[in-house]
């Protein structure tokens, strides 16, 4: 195949399937990033309807605590209020303030319990008038909506408004001078809301402060569950400790979210972060090694459907050549014994020998050209039908040391008559075997046939017998020139010759060793090829001792 | 009942008091109400200015129903499944937890949660008793991950809350062998979630298995919650326990038990010894969310007398009780006020000890020793609090010597060992946990179950 060819080969089938790689790869990279958007956009949006909710239901409890705070009886505000604290697990304390950096309730006295102290200490800047309590309307308008709750929020929402302390009053008329508000209060870190009341501007304010830990020990039961094995929801603190998640794996690297919402207004600087354990990102990463793969697969497809519709055209280019080659030397050698039987047929036809010896002489040369004639046809039809798979085999038992010394005591005169002296090698044994015997004489005979013809020079040759277990090996030896390196490998394929010119002093299809080869195949055997150091080859035919022909 | 009145008319005060009881007696029979002793230290109080006394204040809870006449009870069982539980610890508690399971009836309510970094309710809260599906829920419960003892906690009482009424005994059953690490994992904050938990009158139990849970945060929550606390050390102790607790569960003869002991004007608290409790101007009140039958839980409260005479009577404390009868969920109101005999006479006062009450002060005392020592050893003062250990087991010693009291001079001996492998090893992890554990079982009454 001319290079030019090869370039061009090149040039159509390469080139296009690189540019098709490339976009593919471009736009799955942009398909990539995609999806990676849209993945952080659903968890955002997932978290923040979390964030939601909770926000949600902070907000109403303030309002329902506020309502309830306003509610209180105004004559007797404390026991209303420590009866609600002791009841309410919503509530962790109350307290009254006289607007005049004295508080009223809880005093400072003997019985102060440790709680009330801290709680004192606590909201010191407040009480102290340091830091105003916020002016803040109330906010009538809030309506609860509860048909959306699930049971754990309404639940915690009764508590908000739970006020059997007290008769329901219609404060709402009231609400006018009524000032409320709620203060998100961080000491030490830690988040704390007080709710505060006040009926009017000189009155003593009034509130509670919220149990956070009731608060949050009621919202993460409705924290929602996470299916994916992937991904962890966690609410998250102030102090960027995660309260609750859920999810199935530890949290690793709290600070670095892979999305992350605040719950703004009702817990200041509270969120909710979603964490990956890293397989997300591995996921979508993934997602293009997958396509890139998918891709490659697809440029190599193509690529080899080239490189084998190549090779095959080369094959069959290779294989009209030695079909050429084969009919040209096949006439050649059906040719040359016509000439001789006709040149001598025409002799004899015109009855001018009247020698005897030569009339004999001439009669020989037709016989024996016309079975040279008739081994090349046989040849050659066996070699159709054994191609085809048409050849039938016919088994029988025989005893192949007596076979050899048979086929030596006929062929003997032929190697003779070439200058070969031929030996033969194998003890004195009953070698019984079970197997096609004409097919064994056609085997023999290609192979004595090559030996006279191509290794005459030689002077000698050895047909050797051995026996193992299942196999007979039998070795034709001969000191012939042995066969070109380069061939060796070849001499087994159909119609290949080591001289293929028209003008070869040898004579032959090609066809004998492949007609062998596969004849000792279909028997359950082989034929091995091995050079003789000193020069010389050796053909040894393995012969299965009981062949069991699949019909 | 009017303070006032009684101290007037002592008499008077103790015929209204006759007519209280057979009040009472109409609607249960005497032996299924819970009976209040009113004692002090001393038969004989010192009298004259400013001088303290104890006052001791029993609540004899009946003996327990029959079997099959309880009230029934909403139990959850918290299970920390986290890595460290792998193994036999997990499988114990399993099965303890099924055995449990095994012995409620068909009107018992029943959940179990399971956390480790997150929190998962394995069976949720349902009546009826065992079934072979909730057993093999149980059994499917498999060890990983973190510990969210808050949020199992707190998923437990979700459980609880979904059948919150009268008519149960609420129970929650920790079970944990690790540190809380997600979520509020400081004893104060689950002390809190405890007293959050108490104002619905859900008790927690905790049961420590080996030696690397946090016993501060765990005996915290069962104190403010009023529920049993445990140590275990290894697995295989963990049936027992829990069909320990169980029993106490199951027999829970008053509920949301609230004393209110109203004093007179010349006698002012102190302090509770022990117990949790709230000091007002006129008295102290107590909450406990359950009596078990057949058991005895005291008050002991420290009070200044003054202003008495030389020989007189007086009342020195009224206690009031109210609380549900478990199985009908009757309210039901016991008074009962203590009187006091004054004298000037010395020998008379010295020899009138009450040891009743001082066995008790003192193993009280002892309990909080035993705190007091591990706060000292936690700031680093081994020393010092081996000598508190020491001086605690002497001075118990003495007064079990002087009554002849083996189970008093058991304890001071058992405390002088841990005072002596606390100096010589430092505190151990197993030694605090010794210590926490029975300081708050002794606080709170609880009968050590072996």
């Amino acid at each position: 195949m001319s290079k030019r060819k090869i370039i061009f080969y090149w040039i159509t089938i390469l080139v296009p399937a690189f540019i098709i790689g490339a976009c593919a790869v471009i736009l799955l990279s942009h398909e990539q990033d995609r999806r990676n958007m849209e993945a952080i956009q659903a968890l955002e949006s997932r978290a923040e309807s979390i964030a939601d909710s909770i926000g949600f239901t902070v907000e109403t409890l303030k309002d329902e605590l506020i309502r309830s705070l306003a509610a209180v009886d105004e004559n007797n505000i404390k026991n209303s209020l420590v009866n609600w604290k002791n009841k309410n697990p919503l509530i962790r304390n109350v307290f009254i303030w006289d607007r005049n950096e004295r508080l009223l309730f809880p005093e400072d006295s003997r019985l102060f319990s440790s709680e009330e102290r801290l709680f004192v200490k606590r909201y010191q800047a407040l009480f102290s008038k340091r830091i105003p309590f916020e002016k803040e309307k109330m906010d009538n308008a809030s309506q609860v909506k509860t048909s959306s709750e699930s049971s754990g929020k309404k639940e915690l929402l009764k508590l908000a408004s739970q006020r059997t302390f007290i008769q329901e009053r219609d404060y709402s008329k009231e609400s006018k001078n009524f000032s409320s508000g709620w203060i998100p209060w961080y000491m030490e870190n830690s988040l704390y809301l007080l709710g505060w009341v006040s009926r009017d501007k000189k009155a003593p304010v009034y509130g509670v402060e919220i149990e956070m830990v009731t608060l949050i020990s009621r919202l993460i039961t409705d924290f929602p569950l996470t299916t994916e094995n992937d991904m962890v929801f966690a609410l998250v603190d102030g102090k960027n400790q995660v309260i609750h998640q859920s999810g199935p794996f530890e949290i690793k690297d709290i600070d670095n979210p892979f999305v992350s919402v605040p719950l703004s207004g009702s817990l200041p600087l509270w969120k909710i972060s979603v964490y990956t354990d890293g397989s997300l990102s591995k996921q979508s990463s993934g997602f293009f090694y997958l396509s890139l793969i998918l891709v490659l697969i697809f440029l190599s497809s193509i690529i080899s459907g080239g490189v084998l519709i190549f090779k095959q055209a080369q094959k069959n280019y290779m294989e009209a050549m030695q079909k050429t080659s084969f009919v040209a030397s096949v006439s050649h050698e059906l040719k040359t014994p016509l000439t001789s039987i006709r040149m001598y047929s025409e002799l004899l036809s015109c009855q001018k020998v009247n020698d005897e010896k030569k009339l004999k002489k001439y009669a020989d040369v037709i016989k024996s050209e016309s079975e040279r004639l008739t081994r090349l046809v046989n040849n050659i039809l066996d070699f159709s039908s054994l191609e085809q798979g048409r050849k039938k085999y016919c088994l029988t038992e025989f005893d192949l040391g007596e076979f050899i010394k048979n086929f030596s005591s006929i062929h003997r005169q032929r190697f003779f008559d070439e200058g070969i002296e031929l030996y033969l090698d194998l003890a004195e044994d009953k070698y019984l075997v079970k197997t096609d015997r004409d097919c064994m004489e056609q085997v023999f005979l290609n192979l004595s046939d090559n030996i006279i013809k191509y290794a005459a020079e030689g002077k000698h040759a050895v047909i050797k017998l051995g026996a193992e277990k299942d196999f007979y090996n039998i070795s034709f030896i001969d000191r012939g020139p042995g066969i070109p390196h380069g061939h060796r490998k070849k001499i087994f394929e159909k119609f290949h010759r080591v001289d293929t010119s028209l003008t070869a002093e040898k004579s032959g299809s090609g066809l004998g060793l492949a007609i062998t080869a596969k004849i000792l195949k279909d028997l359950g055997g082989d034929l091995v090829f091995t050079p003789v150091k000193e020069g010389g080859s050796c053909f040894t035919v393995i012969i299965s001792k009981n062949v069991t022909m699949e019909e | 009942m009017d303070k006032l009145n009684k101290s007037r008319i002592k008499f008077f005060g103790i015929i209204v008091f006759a007519l209280f009881f057979c009040f009472s007696y109409s609607h249960a029979s005497s032996d299924k109400k819970i009976k209040v002793v009113i004692e002090t230290d001393r038969y004989v109080l010192p009298a004259g200015d400013l001088k303290t006394a104890v006052i001791k204040i029993t609540l004899d809870a009946p003996l327990s129903y029959d079997s099959d006449k309880r009230p029934p009870v909403n139990l959850s069982i918290v299970m920390d499944r986290s890595g460290s539980m792998t193994g036999a610890k997990l499988d114990k508690a399993k099965k303890a937890a099924i055995e449990a399971l095994k012995r409620l009836g068909s009107n018992d309510v029943f959940s179990v949660v399971a956390y480790d970094t997150s929190v998962n309710t394995v069976i949720p809260a349902a009546m009826g008793g065992y079934t072979e599906y909730a057993e093999s829920k149980i059994r499917s419960i498999e060890a990983g991950g973190n510990t969210a003892l808050f949020g199992g906690v707190s998923q437990a009482a979700a459980e609880i809350r979904k059948n919150l009424n009268e008519r149960f005994i609420h129970r929650i059953i920790l079970l944990s062998d690790g540190l809380a690490n997600v979520g509020p994992n400081t004893p104060e904050d689950l002390g809190r979630l405890g007293t959050a938990l108490l104002k619905e009158s859900i008790s927690v139990t905790t049961i420590g298995v080996g030696t690397d849970y946090n016993e501060d945060l765990m005996t915290g929550l069962s104190q403010k919650s009023d529920g049993n606390t445990y140590f275990v050390e290894s697995a295989k102790d963990l049936p027992s326990i829990f069909s320990a607790e169980l029993g106490d569960a199951l027999s829970v003869a008053a509920k949301k038990v609230a004393v209110k002991i109203s004093l007179p004007e010349n006698v002012k608290p102190v302090s509770i010894i022990g117990r949790e409790g709230k000091l007002t101007d006129s008295g102290v009140e107590i909450f406990m969310n359950q009596l078990y039958a057949g058991q005895e839980k005291y008050i002991l409260l420290e009070v200044e007398i003054s202003g008495t005479k030389d020989n007189s009577n007086i009342d020195i404390a009224s206690a009031e009780v109210e609380y549900l009868e478990p199985l009908s969920n009757e309210k039901i109101k016991i008074r009962k006020t203590g009187q006091a005999y004054f004298s000037k006479n010395k020998d008379k006062v010295s020899a009138s000890e009450n040891i009743n009450v001082l066995r008790e002060y003192h193993l009280n005392i002892n309990a909080l020793a035993q705190e007091k020592a591990i706060s000292l050893s936690d700031k680093g003062k081994t020393k010092e609090a081996a000598k508190e250990l020491k001086s605690s087991a002497d001075n118990l010693m003495d007064f079990g010597r002087k009554y002849n009291d083996r189970e008093v001079m058991d304890e001071a001996l058992k405390l002088e060992q841990k005072a002596e492998s606390l100096e010589e090893d430092g505190m151990s992890k197993k030694l605090r946990k010794v210590l926490r554990t029975n300081s708050y079982q002794m606080k709170n009454q609880q009968t050590e179950k072996e």
